[in-house]
């Protein structure tokens, strides 16, 4: 589990704000975000479309567009260095070396007319200067390390030769190739079945356990991260409403949205008559309202809801929530 | 359940087939257009105000069942029949009526709506080609079905382009429902949609089938959601119906090995770090001519399993296999 908390964040995000511009003015996609991810833990991220969790892990690595994205705030800490006012081509090094981000799709990272070898390998000759030789062998176990039966001869194929899974795990070698102490996974298995995700989940899992590397899983299945994370963090309209270790957040949930994932999700262990969904719509984030963003959809909203504003409040050790009554979530 | 009401629905020993694209070699050569076989000897049947949960992966053919038992697909060797008679009988307004009687809900609504009609225009096309409703009731009409699938009446005035994804599955669904129909196909119809969303689509079709007494076809790959409003659930693989029972029996005391790696995969709303064991990526091997479809893929086979195809075992009334060790 996760190692001592004085070993610190690996990395630690402080009151990050993205908006972005559009016609008719400003979305705000992320409010006030803060979290830590310590090294060698996996934190859950989870949140329905639009909560803003993929548009974070790309502000992480730098990746959003500028214009329209635009970051108004906060602080991005890796190791202790804000990423956010590093220049342009220290964050290239870093990126696919320190912290490698693996998507949905794996035909985002891939090109259909390179062998996928070359491909998997071309952050080790780029950042690691390795000679095409030397690459080829380090590729050859890298697809072997993600199961890739007849590795050697496998290594020359092109993407259109190879199942959604299979490019799947070839994305997540791209991205282990050199060592990332970080791996920012967004929907790694979305797309895929479920033997093939378990598949897949494993493989991550093993992959950590051998490197050490911290992970941020992104995903919209709790059931997907309640097996494979340390902690939890769960996101609505743009903001963090609970955190907290995996076991704590599912077992005894202290935001009303958080019981509301969990009710409206069909159970394999249990057989219910009727689902508890969350009722109403997720707000407009291009007109943010004064407190709560979740008090439309709230069974247990009060006055004060509507115009106290909220942020994670710890309920416990190393359990918050940004709910203004968390005692009443039952 | 009773077992002794006539089916609604015959599937009997169909299968459907797709011309493989032929190039130039190939014609060159003379050789003899291929088909893809996407579904294999399928049987089921479908009791009046029962759910069937048609469940697989990828690939497996469970859409192109369901839209085979809807026509889109012309079916290659067996029978469909709807209410005793064959889909394709020539008997006049036969066709009509299953046009009527039996109704599809997509996956994604988005695709099936007209961008350029509002909600309630698209209703009342429906209404009017069917004559389900005098001229003068279609309005009237249209405000009912607004209200049947729990969409509020302000909605009518509105293009698909400005509805969420939960609100323009609901008129997916309205749509459907104009023409009175006994039997809905839904394709996938929560897969697209987030999970507080889903719950509400959810909770909506089995109100509509307490209050309508619809029989559904479901077809989904979430086994969790096919759990939820199944009686009884059908797995395929690879165009092949590999298992068929009830949900209990599906669910508690899963008979094929396919069925039981399916169930095991689907993550739990547990906390719990799961040790799983790393399994090399599954090659897309062609199971051997005569064998078993899923023998490449299962940690059982033996050899039986590569040579002969199984037959379908009968564990019960309700239950079916197709597996060597089935009940042995």
């Amino acid at each position: 589990m996760s190692p001592a908390a004085d070993a610190g964040a690996l990395l630690r995000v402080e009151a990050l704000e993205i908006a972005f511009r559009v016609r008719g003015g400003d979305v705000l996609a992320t409010r006030g975000v803060s979290f830590e991810v310590r090294q060698g833990e996996t934190l859950g991220l989870v949140g329905e479309s639009g909560s803003g969790k993929s548009v974070l892990c790309r502000a992480l690595l730098r990746l959003l567009p500028s214009p329209p994205a635009q970051i108004r705030g906060g602080r991005v800490l890796f190791d202790g260095v804000d990423l956010l006012a590093l220049p342009e081509a220290r964050m290239r090094e870093i990126r696919g070396t320190d912290i490698a981000m693996v998507f949905q799709n794996p035909m985002t990272s891939l090109s259909p007319v390179w062998p996928i070898g070359d491909q998997v390998t071309e952050g080790l000759r780029i950042h690691r200067g390795l000679s095409k030789s030397a690459a080829r062998d380090r590729g050859v176990e890298l697809l072997r390390a993600i199961g890739i039966p007849d590795a050697a001869r496998r290594y020359d194929d092109h993407p259109s030769q190879w199942s959604g899974g299979m490019l799947q795990r070839a994305v997540i070698a791209m991205a282990m190739a050199c060592g990332p102490r970080l791996l920012l996974a967004d929907e790694p298995t979305t797309a895929l079945d479920v033997t093939i995700q378990e598949q897949i989940l494993a493989l991550l899992a093993d992959l950590q356990a051998k490197n050490g590397m911290a992970m941020v899983l992104v995903s919209h299945d709790i059931g997907v991260v309640a097996e494979t994370c340390d902690r939890i963090a769960v996101m609505y309209a743009g903001t963090l409403v609970e955190t907290g270790p995996a076991a704590e957040v599912l077992g005894n949930p202290r935001h009303p949205y958080t019981l509301g994932l969990m009710r409206s999700s069909p159970r394999m262990d249990e057989h219910a008559t009727r689902l508890q969904p969350i009722p109403g719509q997720p707000p407009d984030l291009a007109r943010p309202a004064p407190g709560c963003p979740f008090v439309e959809r709230c069974t247990f909203a009060r006055d004060a809801c509507r115009h106290e504003s909220v942020r994670l409040r710890e309920v416990a050790p190393g359990h918050a929530s940004a709910c203004l009554f968390p005692e009443s979530v039952v | 359940m009773a077992v002794a009401a006539a089916p609604l629905l015959t599937v009997r020993d169909v299968h459907v087939r797709f011309a493989k694209p032929r190039g130039l070699v190939d014609l060159l050569l003379r050789r003899p257009p291929s088909a893809v076989r996407a579904v294999e000897g399928a049987n089921l049947a479908l009791l009046p105000g029962e759910t069937l949960g048609l469940v697989g992966e990828s690939g497996s053919g469970k859409t192109t069942l369901g839209r085979a038992i809807l026509g889109i697909h012309p079916v290659a060797e067996g029978d469909i029949l709807y209410r005793g008679r064959a889909m394709g009988d020539p008997m006049p307004d036969w066709q009509q009526r299953l046009r009527r009687e039996v109704q599809m809900v997509f996956q994604d609504p988005y695709s099936s709506l007209n961008p350029r009609m509002t909600i309630a225009q698209t209703l009342a096309e429906v209404l009017r080609f069917h004559r389900v409703v005098p001229t003068d009731g279609v309005d009237d009409e249209v405000k009912r079905l607004l209200d049947v699938v729990g969409l509020p009446q302000a909605m009518a005035t509105r293009y698909p382009r400005a509805m969420s994804g939960g609100q323009r599955q609901r008129v997916g669904l309205a749509r459907a429902l104009a023409v009175r129909p006994s039997l809905l196909v839904l394709d996938e119809p929560v897969a697209a949609l987030d999970v507080s969303i889903q719950a509400q689509i959810l909770n909506l079709l089995s109100d509509l089938r307490e209050a309508l007494g619809l029989s559904m076809l479901f077809v989904a790959h979430d086994l969790s959601v096919v759990r939820h409003v199944s009686d009884r659930v059908a797995v395929m693989y690879r165009g092949r119906l590999v298992e068929q029972g009830t949900r209990d029996e599906i669910f508690t005391a899963p008979a094929h090995p396919y069925t039981r790696m399916l169930l095991t995969a689907v993550p739990q709303l547990v906390a719990r770090k799961r040790a799983r064991v790393v399994q090399p990526a599954t090659e897309m091997t062609e199971a051997t001519a005569g064998g078993c479809p899923f023998a490449p893929r299962c940690p059982q086979a033996v050899d039986r399993c590569r040579a002969v195809a199984p037959a379908e075992v009968r564990l019960s009334p309700t239950h079916i296999a197709a597996c060597h060790f089935a009940g042995g």
